[in-house]
């Protein structure tokens, strides 16, 4: 079982409830999962017009992901904290697999989601401890459940949690094969992101093809690049000065 | 040694907490009203659902309406009179055709259970001099129009999050904008 810490804090966010701020975290994998259950589910009611079951729903989801109760929690300061904690709880990372099987079961009956949830914790609990699995920020478990699949599907070994997923391996005993994973940035970088940005890179890089840079005579000696060594000489053509 | 990330704390009502309430005459009773939780929030929408589905419908049927849905512009004062209007008269013609509703209704504003004496003396005692004060002491106390104005925007927030229009949503904030200009 692999042995990870992961280290991204969750985040937070303030809500008012008796007259005073309370701090609330995010809610981590499993209870993130039903929240987002509820959430869908009290659209779809209130679209239907059953606004009161719409509201016992919401009452769930602010029991869920703050522990209020609705029988004791003031009407307005309720419904400014359903807000406040949606926003809270919503995906910071969206990895374009994902948000494709996102789609795949959007408005489609709860049995799919519930699908794709089995799918993606048998697949987790191959690696990792229930506890983990349970601690894990959304957005962690999710890029776990891809990293995995991908290795399946290419029937290779591909580094489990490398630096794509925006994370450092931080060795904490080497000895007993235990590492931590320090986050490079918060929040992500997704990985969109980074593909957007290196072909935009690329673009360039064919854009420049074909181009040779000019020196005149006399720099042709100067060393550009101190590893190696290399000259204005070697990097392009030398012409004569005018 | 994995170690979890605690779950998320539950948060509890602090010691000598209480709502804010106001007191009210009921046969000549002084009863005590706390400001409505949303579980009351909820039963007193569940009483009044059934008018609240006829109010949509005629809040659907005017011609208003259709325009903010289509996206087309309206002038406020068209909003004023035309949709406000009939809901108002609709609202006054089901207030009037169903007073037990209207009661049972203040006795979930007052958090007043269903069963037991309290609810005895709610039904038996209560007259139409104090409904009157009762109601603008309620609202006064629970603010009745900053609810709606945060319900709105739960609805557009949940229809934003899923890419989803509510029918309705934008017509109330429509209103709701003539009304603070």
């Amino acid at each position: 079982m692999t042995d990870v810490l992961e280290l991204l804090r969750p985040s937070t966010a303030e809500i008012t409830v008796y007259d005073g701020r309370v701090e609330v975290e995010s809610l981590r994998f499993l209870d993130w999962f039903r929240f987002d259950a509820i959430l869908t589910q009290s659209l779809t009611t209130f679209i239907g017009g059953k606004i009161a079951d719409g509201l016992d729903l919401m009452g769930k989801a602010i029991e869920l992901a703050a522990g209020l109760s609705s029988s004791n929690v003031d009407v307005c300061e309720a419904l400014a904290a359903f807000v406040v904690l949606g926003e809270l709880n919503e995906l910071r990372y969206m990895d374009p697999d994902f948000a494709a099987v996102s789609k795949e079961t959007e408005g489609v009956e709860d049995d799919l989601k519930n699908a794709v949830l089995i799918e993606l914790l048998t697949t987790l609990v191959a690696r990792f401890s229930m506890n983990e699995i349970e601690s894990m920020t959304p957005e962690f478990a999710i890029l776990c459940w891809q990293r995995i699949r991908e290795e399946i599907s290419a029937d290779r070994d591909v580094v489990f949690f490398s630096t794509e997923m925006g994370y450092n391996k931080k060795w904490t005993s080497k000895k007993e094969g235990k590492y931590m994973l320090v986050p490079r940035s918060s929040p992500y970088t997704p990985v969109w992101q980074r593909r957007r940005l290196k072909k935009l890179q690329g673009l360039e890089r064919e854009e420049m093809e074909g181009y040779v840079p000019k020196f005149v005579k006399g720099d042709v000696g100067a060393v550009v690049d101190a590893k190696t060594g290399r000259t204005l000489r070697d990097m392009g053509e030398v012409v004569e000065d005018e | 040694m994995n170690k979890g990330f605690d779950r998320v704390p539950r948060i509890s009502v602090p010691d000598g907490y209480e709502p804010e309430s106001i007191t009210v005459s009921v046969g000549g009773q002084e009863v005590v009203v706390y400001k409505m939780s949303l579980g009351s929030f909820a039963r007193a929408v569940r009483e009044i659902e059934p008018y609240l589905k006829e109010l949509a419908a005629v809040l659907f049927g005017t011609a208003a309406f259709q325009k903010v849905m289509r996206g087309e512009a309206v002038d406020s004062k068209v909003i004023e009179t035309e949709i406000k209007t009939a809901v108002i008269n609709k609202l006054a013609e089901m207030i009037a055709a169903v007073p037990e509703t209207v009661m049972r209704l203040l006795a979930c504003i007052m958090n007043i259970p269903d069963e037991g004496e309290v609810a005895d003396f709610f039904w038996n005692a209560i007259g139409p001099g104090d409904l009157l004060d009762a109601v603008e002491k309620l609202d006064e106390l629970n603010n009745f129009a900053e609810i709606v104005n945060r319900l709105v925007k739960v609805l557009g927030y949940l229809g934003k999050r899923y890419g989803i229009e509510i029918p309705g949503v934008a017509v109330v904030e429509k209103v709701k904008e003539t009304e603070e200009s």
